[in-house]
């Protein structure tokens, strides 16, 4: 299979171009799920790469996550179910009281990108919501975002009561602006990411592990 | 040697001689006040008379489209919409009384500073995420569609700035940069440069010729790393509020970019947020050196809100005085 040419579509923003070549490789009998992990998830994984090293700013991975997109959209009705549910269900969203979106919404992008199946709640999501949430979509993890110091509280109150009632398998991650590492640790959340590339292999290693 | 507020700005951010550095107010709004009478705030006294404090002031001129777009230009031929929603000389732009403020202002002791533009995302409209991921697009599929939207609003600023500095002269101006994330800008320090400051470019030029001598990036983000991109536009000073302060450390800010760049703020709201000892630690680590420098104003890094207990935001009002005033030999 030629993976690369997917992997530079991506990198260019070309969505046509891989739609283009998702379907040419559909049509050569490849395997839906040998597509998705070796070209559009590995192009993704590329894009993090450039994200860390600075070469890649918000822009350059929103537009590449819309290529990615664009090429998953025509892998979708060749993929079973069960392949994306497999990699793991992360239920996400803004903590009560709190109305941002904007970096919650890149990272279910980037989560997405990365082959999870992404149930997003919005904002201002009360409590009881996210276990419900997690509990139907039987995720793996629940993501938490805030953007003001006074729903930090209320993201601990969330954590706790996954860490009490999710089941040992659940796990919690958080970020935000004002979330730091160390508040993650002292509220006993699994993971943390300052941001929505790192958020993919914080995912990766808690869904592993 | 007794100076004004204004005067102790304006020599501050000259790097000469002053009495002490000014101490300005960090937006402590009414909640806050209203909370600290319950916690030994007595009812009639006040922090201004409580503590020494510089007055600063902000003209905010009105810079949104007006009447409101209904929906942003998405062609080239629509961008006429926009340019019509931003006209310059509708007098509903200035604040109100504007002719008896520009009197008072004439005669004022305090540091006076203009706002010229709200930054990249808010002047294109991005106040939630459909707009965002719209704006993020074009900068990259509708580059011309962008560049010139931008440059709409930069003549635009341009010309309101010109407004204003032709009745007021102003101490410092703004250039504010709401949007962006704790560990660093959205957009790349080219993009920045190619799109943003350069759209900027009609305003500073209305600054020099006014001879505004200090312009200053008000940040709500981690923008270290585009301190140099805006150093070559003529920005000299950063202010930086709600950031992630660590990657922001103004001692090490001003090792990397010495005098050129003035310093504003840089105390961690944090440790007010905690306990006398990490107040302490706080501001006799970084003050002392950041004022043996010069052209630096201390002040929190945010707006003091109510989980600031008034013990602590007294013990550090008091103690900043100490330290700044021992700096000062
Ligand atoms: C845009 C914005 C708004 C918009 C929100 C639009 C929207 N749909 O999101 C509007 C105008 C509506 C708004 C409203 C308010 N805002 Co506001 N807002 C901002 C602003 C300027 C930018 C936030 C942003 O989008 N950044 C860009 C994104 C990409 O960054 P990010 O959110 O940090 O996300 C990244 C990381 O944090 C991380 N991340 C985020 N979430 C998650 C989740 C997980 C699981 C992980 C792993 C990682 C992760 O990854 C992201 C991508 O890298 C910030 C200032 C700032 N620079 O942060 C203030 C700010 C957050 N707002 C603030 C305030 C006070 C308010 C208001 C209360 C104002 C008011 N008085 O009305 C209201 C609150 C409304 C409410 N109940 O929520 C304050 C918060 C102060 C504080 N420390 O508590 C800030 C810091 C501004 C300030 N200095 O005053 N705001």
């Amino acid at each position: 299979m030629e993976a690369k040419a997917i992997i530079d579509a991506v990198l260019d923003f070309d969505q046509e171009k891989t739609a283009q070549l998702v379907r040419a490789l559909l049509d050569q009998g490849v395997d839906a799920l040998k597509i998705l992990d070796q070209a559009l998830i590995a192009a993704m994984d590329e894009v993090g790469r450039q994200f860390s090293t600075g070469d890649f700013f918000v822009p350059e991975m929103l537009m590449a996550a819309e290529a990615m997109h664009a090429g998953l959209e025509v892998l979708g009705p060749h993929l079973a179910r069960s392949d994306i549910k497999a990699k793991g269900t992360i239920v996400i969203g803004t903590v009560k009281g709190d109305n941002h979106d904007i970096g919650k919404n890149l990272v279910a992008m980037m989560l997405e990108c990365a082959g999870y199946r992404v149930i997003d709640l919005g904002v201002n999501v009360s409590k009881g919501k996210f276990l419900a949430a997690a509990k139907k979509y039987q995720a793996h993890i629940v993501a938490l975002s805030a953007l003001l110091t006074t729903t930090l509280a209320e993201m601990e109150a969330v954590v706790a009561d996954v860490r009490a009632k999710g089941g040992s398998r659940l796990k919690t991650l958080v970020g935000g602006a004002p979330v730091t590492a160390s508040f993650a640790a002292g509220i006993g959340a699994d993971g943390y990411s300052p941001d929505a590339a790192g958020a993919v292999s914080v995912v990766r290693s808690l869904i592993s592990a | 040697m007794h100076m004004t507020s204004r005067e102790r700005f304006l020599k501050t951010m000259r790097y000469q001689k002053t009495d002490r550095v000014p101490y300005f107010e960090e937006g402590i709004r009414k909640d806050v006040i209203k909370a600290w009478r319950t916690q030994g705030l007595t009812k009639t006294a006040e922090l201004s008379e409580m503590f020494s404090t510089d007055r600063r002031e902000e003209i905010e001129v009105d810079l949104e489209p007006r009447p409101k777009l209904k929906k942003w230009p998405a062609s080239r031929n629509e961008l006429n919409v926009l340019r019509k929603s931003l006209d310059p000389d509708d007098s509903r732009r200035l604040p109100g009384k504007w002719s008896q403020r520009v009197r008072t202002w004439r005669s004022r002791d305090h540091m006076l500073m203009l706002r010229v533009h709200r930054g990249f995302f808010l002047s294109m409209g991005v106040y939630g995420w459909d707009r965002f991921s719209e704006v993020i697009r074009l900068l990259i599929k509708d580059t011309k569609l962008m560049r010139e939207a931008l440059a709409i609003q930069g003549e635009f600023a341009a010309r309101m700035a010109e407004r204003v500095l032709a009745e007021v002269e102003v101490d410092a101006a703004v250039f504010s940069e709401p949007i962006g994330g704790n560990d660093g800008p959205l957009l790349s320090p080219k993009m920045y440069e190619e799109f943003v400051l350069t759209s900027y470019q009609p305003v500073l030029d209305v600054l020099n010729r006014y001879g505004i001598e200090t312009i200053i990036l008000r940040t709500f983000a981690n923008a270290r790393i585009l301190i140099p991109s805006i150093l070559k536009w003529g920005f000299n000073c950063l202010w930086g509020c709600e950031v992630n302060i660590e990657a922001m450390d103004y001692r090490d800010l001003r090792r990397e970019f010495g005098p050129k760049l003035r310093l504003i703020g840089g105390i961690d709201l944090d440790a007010l947020r905690r306990d006398k000892e990490a107040i302490r630690r706080e501001v006799e680590d970084k003050v002392p050196p950041l004022l043996a420098g010069g052209g630096y104003v201390p002040l929190a890094d945010g707006r003091v809100r109510a989980d600031v207990p008034f013990e602590n935001y007294v013990y550090y009002r008091k103690l900043l005085e100490k330290v700044t005033r021992a700096g000062m030999g």
